[in-house]
């Protein structure tokens, strides 16, 4: 599965990025996570299969969507806040159904 | 919640406004260099004399030589990134539009006098014409692809060299009409086109700069992430152009040896007015570290290395600072406060005015200290911790009793 996280600068997104590929280490499933800012997201397009985005930019998810055509959805404040990796792999699949 | 939302969502969706904000934000590593030219400069007048200073002022010219290729000509490279952006956001191939933009705005804002170039155009003052130029461009290229208006090559011809006749028709168009409005200004406008763009502009460029905008600016930004939104990523497709010319012509002015103007730049905003992240949350994010409630020091603990770095959605998200009643009013009116104060210190000329543009995501007070070169700016912005802590304890403390009697009440 490949996830892309999305925010304004790429910076606190990058947090979660860490956590994630900490979880998926542990659990042995193979994701693929980056993070990127708002700003370059045409730069990703047909790149991966879902894009989770910082609650701050949950105006953006749906202009985000109409560029990259995967789902898209913020995150969950909480989850965000402390960068809690296995909530947001379950949220990606989720979305992917 | 429910107004601000659908507001946020059109603005996000304005192809202009974004590519303005994003391609104009894009440039500023480009002001960032400039600025190390200003830095040796500072330092040499900071000392006055000795060995150092000596050798600073005997290289000068090579020190600063970056500066005339950078900040001075940062509207050359706002252009390109701005018609990159907007192109993108069109789906147009390639980097034909930005670069016709480029020749668009040269024939605009490089003024040909006596056979040489004219370059007093290219740096803040024609950021406003780069901007114009960057945007009709790549719109008639849009048009153009839109409507196909232009030059189709039998299925055979490779696709390189059909891209390059594609690019011929809108190419022509821009510099036909380019050529056209420069020349019109300078015959019956009797001014360079990019002068005509300022004259206009004046009230507004001079508006932007004063504490009532800043003000504006400030509330707007924290009432947004109050509610959960990014505030800067939605106020700054408004200031973003103005404060990152304020900074460009800061630097420009220093450079010359000049009176240094503004106050509103880039820099300021972000590591002055936002240090420690929107909010100025480092005091209450040490409040929280130290709190005997344990859903409030967790969050102050995960959030306290990313805070010192700038970073404070851990914190705004997971307190929640959101929609939460206590934050409100510390938390919206406090940083105006704090703005007032750092507007009038440095009006005063008690703290040094922005003279260079730092990198972004530095410690409380670094970046302050590179962006003046002036010790009482770190002072400052201190203070403004310190005071927006004192807004915060009282706030804080009722939060914490709640959240207190809320976890005592899940223990029984």
């Amino acid at each position: 599965m490949k996830i892309l996280l999305c925010c304004n600068a790429g910076m606190s997104s990058s947090i979660l990025v860490k956590k994630i590929r900490d979880v998926a280490e542990k659990t042995g499933e193979d994701i693929e996570v980056s993070a990127v800012a708002n700003a370059s997201i045409k730069n990703e397009v047909g790149k991966w299969d879902v894009c989770l985005v910082g609650p701050q930019l949950v105006f953006a998810v749906d202009s985000i969507h109409q560029q990259l055509n995967i789902p898209v959805a913020s995150i969950e404040p909480r989850a965000y806040a402390m960068a809690d990796g296995a909530a947001a792999i379950e949220m990606a699949k989720k979305l992917l159904g | 919640m429910k107004y601000l939302m659908p507001i946020a969502n059109k603005l996000e969706q304005q192809k202009h406004i974004q590519a303005i904000k994003d391609g104009i934000v894009a440039s500023v590593p480009i002001i960032i260099v400039g600025s190390f030219c200003t830095i040796f400069l500072g330092i040499a007048n900071l000392l006055g004399s000795g060995p150092v200073y000596d050798f600073l002022s005997a290289n000068m010219g090579v020190l600063t030589y970056a500066s005339a290729f950078t900040t001075d000509m940062l509207a050359v490279y706002a252009t390109y990134f701005i018609a990159k952006t907007l192109s993108e956001k069109y789906d147009l191939k390639g980097s034909q539009p930005a670069v016709t933009a480029l020749v668009v705005f040269f024939i605009l804002c490089a003024v040909v006098k006596d056979g040489q170039l004219n370059t007093s155009y290219l740096g803040s003052t024609g950021l406003f014409t780069g901007i114009i130029a960057a945007l009709f461009t790549v719109e008639i290229y849009h048009i153009c692809y839109e409507r196909k208006w232009y030059i189709k090559m039998p299925e055979s011809v490779p696709p390189m060299v059909q891209d390059s006749f594609a690019a011929l028709v809108p190419l022509v168009l821009n510099t036909i009409i380019a050529v056209a409005i420069a020349n019109l200004s300078l015959s019956f406008g009797k001014v360079a086109f990019p002068q005509l763009i300022m004259n206009i502009l004046a009230p507004a460029v001079t508006g932007m700069d004063t504490l009532p905008a800043l003000l504006i600016v400030m509330f707007l930004t924290q009432l947004l992430w109050f509610f959960g939104l990014h505030g800067p990523s939605i106020t700054s497709a408004v200031w973003a152009t103005f404060a990152i010319a304020y900074g460009a012509e800061n630097i420009a002015a220093y450079t010359a040896g000049q009176p240094v103007q503004h106050i509103f730049t880039f820099g300021l905003f972000y590591g002055i007015l936002c240090v420690t992240g929107s909010g100025l949350t480092l005091g209450l994010n040490i409040l929280m570290m130290r709190s005997k409630a344990k859903s409030l020091s967790s969050v102050g603990k995960v959030s306290i290395i990313p805070s010192l770095f700038g970073i404070n959605e851990p914190l705004i998200f997971g307190t929640p600072i959101i929609l939460n009643p206590f934050m409100f009013i510390p938390f919206v009116f406090g940083p105006l406060i704090c703005t007032t104060i750092v507007y009038l210190t440095m009006n005063l000329g008690l703290v040094g005015k922005p003279i260079a543009n730092p990198p972004g995501f530095l410690p409380p007070g670094v970046s302050a200290f590179l962006m003046t070169l002036d010790w009482k700016s770190v002072v400052l912005v201190f203070v403004l911790l310190i005071l927006q802590t004192v807004f915060y304890y009282p706030f804080f403390k009722m939060m914490e009793k709640e959240e207190l009697q809320k976890e005592q009440a899940l223990e029984k």
